[in-house]
């Protein structure tokens, strides 16, 4: 693997924007440091270093400078594909998700973990989605590129990495589609247990709470234990919006004004899907837009 | 600085917890190739290193792997710092920094010019300095890293993220004490700093935007208010991040009162008010409550 290293990377998108060393680091470190730097023979603090690149206009995650060619094709082929899941835009994705076999190498085997789950998600190429067996199958597949004994029964103990515990959550959210209750909560509840038992965790995670919380409280309200479905979906939507990850927050509230609803507070109900159908229409999300809408007819007379 | 080297990193807290390297590398890599990366003789790529640090519960961007215990200690800090001043949750801001103080090498400047400017920024929300003072004090924290700032050559600078915040700061103290000329000034070059560089800093633009909007609502600018806000709304659909989508709408809602479309402004006013709620800010939502009664008597609850 080629690397190419933070320092070279720095002097070349110096020189390329005609800049000198002191101008530079003026203020962020000495002329001799950021010349260490460059020569590869020094690397000043983490802070020093997204400073220089932040000045630079370059993103300021370091690893982004570690980059092969190869990864660097990769990422956003990847970002792209989870967007197109978010936003419901199933053929943008398929396409995407060839583009990604293409140039997935035989031995990438996280890679290949991320296509066969997007795979499951978005159906075969011709369109026609899998059964839920056909899904379970390849989310099973999957999963097990990486944790070759998983079974949904044991998987106390183990740590896990964010794609793994996606696709867990995909997992027990498929039990509960099938009605196998008891088996997708007994899932669900090892999840949020495992997310929240590591501070640490839900700091860097990225919003995953919000995705678990998210489809465990849905899998509780199928089965009617809306005040639980209340309380999961209230410490997702409250924890990630005080982290700064809003991603689930719109599909949070709408599940939340649904088990006001059923559990009798429609005036709290309608209050939430006037938040969650505001918040997508903000962020121009027809397809969720319409769902909210939908239900709000459907079970509180709201038109919007 | 003490570097610590991602194969220590990994290998320090694998051993902290009890895992061997079999364990923590299955399914992700061959146990060799982990044992390749702690020695430091191989490094594997960036998304198997990013599972295994995911496994042991570590930051994984490759660049806090390569953090000692007090650096990643400070950036979790200034995490928590960033949430309670957007929160205006002062009580646990000043908590954040105090420990950050107390963690912080002396030598560190750029530590130390977040310390100051959430110092400035704290002190100034909770009333205990006058808007001079704060003035002064973001200045010095400015100067910190960049001691040859010229708020008139504000574009031909180079700026870090820390710069930015503590440049769209001072303008809001300008604006504070009335010299909103001085600060719609600013935040325009700074506004055109940020979109001519293309950051890949999410908040920046979104934020840097929405103060420049309010400025030139102020200034009764409200066309252009209304475009500074858009491009705000649209930043923070495009990354993600809603801290400043509903005070977007709040502006084009009263620029649209002020223009004399008062339909249009109680339609915005409302969805601004079910935004708030949304992301669960507070004292905005009390602005705007007051706001929509006065101009349009329109009648939200707190």
């Amino acid at each position: 693997m080629r690397e190419i290293f933070i320092g070279e990377y720095i002097r070349h998108h110096r020189q390329d924007q005609g800049l000198s060393q002191e101008k530079l680091c003026e203020g962020i470190c000495e002329p001799m440091t950021l010349s260490r730097l460059e020569n590869g023979k020094q690397t000043p603090s983490r802070n020093r270093i997204q400073a220089l690149l932040q000045r630079l206009g370059l993103p300021d995650d370091r690893y982004f400078a570690l980059l092969t060619p190869y990864e660097a094709a990769i990422e956003p082929l990847q970002k792209e594909i989870s967007d197109c899941l978010v936003q419901h835009r199933r053929e943008a994705g398929l396409e995407k998700l060839g583009e990604l076999e293409a140039l997935a190498e035989e031995d990438d085997q996280l890679t290949r973990q991320f296509i066969l789950f997007v795979r499951a998600l978005l159906g075969r190429a011709d369109g026609e989605p899998y059964s839920p067996s056909e899904q379970m199958d390849l989310l099973t597949e999957s999963i097990r590129l990486t944790m070759p004994r998983f079974s949904p029964e044991t998987m106390g103990g183990q740590l896990y990495s964010h794609m793994e515990v996606r696709i867990m959550n995909q997992i027990a959210d498929l039990f509960s589609q099938c009605g196998e209750h008891k088996r997708a909560f007994d899932l669900f509840e090892q999840l949020m247990e495992y997310i929240q038992n590591r501070t640490q965790g839900i700091l860097w995670s990225r919003g995953v709470l919000g995705l678990v919380s998210l489809s465990y409280a849905r899998a509780l309200a199928r089965t009617a234990r809306h005040r639980e479905a209340l309380e999961i979906a209230e410490l997702g939507w409250s924890t990630c919006i005080r982290m700064g990850y809003y991603d689930f927050s719109p599909a949070l509230l709408h599940v939340m004004a649904e088990c006001y609803h059923f559990l009798g507070s429609d005036e709290k109900s309608r209050d939430l899907y006037s938040q969650a159908y505001y918040l997508y229409e903000a962020l121009g999300d027809q397809y969720h837009l319409l769902r909210v809408a939908k239900s709000a007819r459907e079970q509180l007379c709201l038109e919007f | 600085m003490q570097e610590i080297f991602i194969g220590e990193y990994i290998r320090h807290h694998r051993q902290d917890k009890g895992l061997s390297q079999e364990k923590l590398c299955e399914g992700i890599c061959e146990p060799m190739t982990l044992s390749r990366l702690e020695n430091g003789s191989q490094t594997p790529s960036f998304s198997c290193v990013n599972a295994l640090l995911q496994r042991l519960g570590l930051p994984d961007d490759r660049f806090t792997a390569l953090l000692s215990q007090n650096e990643l200690e400070i950036v979790r800090l200034r995490k928590e710092l960033v949430a309670a001043i957007s929160h205006h949750n002062t009580g646990k801001g000043w908590e954040t920094v105090r420990e950050l103080d107390r963690i912080a090498k002396k030598d560190d400047q750029v530590v130390r010019q977040v310390i100051l400017r959430a110092k400035a920024v704290l002190g100034r929300e909770d009333k205990i300095r006058s808007p001079e003072e704060t003035l002064a004090m973001l200045e010095e924290a400015l100067r910190i890293t960049s001691p040859h700032f010229d708020p008139e050559e504000i574009s031909r600078g180079r700026y870090c993220a820390e710069e930015i915040k503590i440049i769209n700061s001072i303008s809001d103290i300008y604006s504070e004490i009335g010299e909103r000329k001085k600060a719609a000034d600013i935040l325009s070059q700074l506004l055109r700093y940020i979109q001519k560089q293309n950051q890949d800093i999410p908040q920046l633009l979104s934020m840097v935007a929405y103060n420049y909007a309010i400025d030139l609502t102020l200034l009764k600018r409200y066309e252009e208010a209304i475009e500074t806000a858009e491009l705000c709304w649209q930043s923070c659909v495009e990354r993600n991040h809603y801290q400043f989508l509903p005070g977007s709408v709040h502006i084009i809602a009263e620029c649209r009162y002020f223009l004399g479309e008062l339909e249009e402004s109680a339609r915005l006013y409302t969805r601004a008010y079910y935004l708030y709620r949304a992301i669960d800010e507070k004292s905005d939502l009390e602005i705007l409550t007051k706001e929509a009664k006065e101009h349009l008597g329109l009648l939200f609850k707190n």
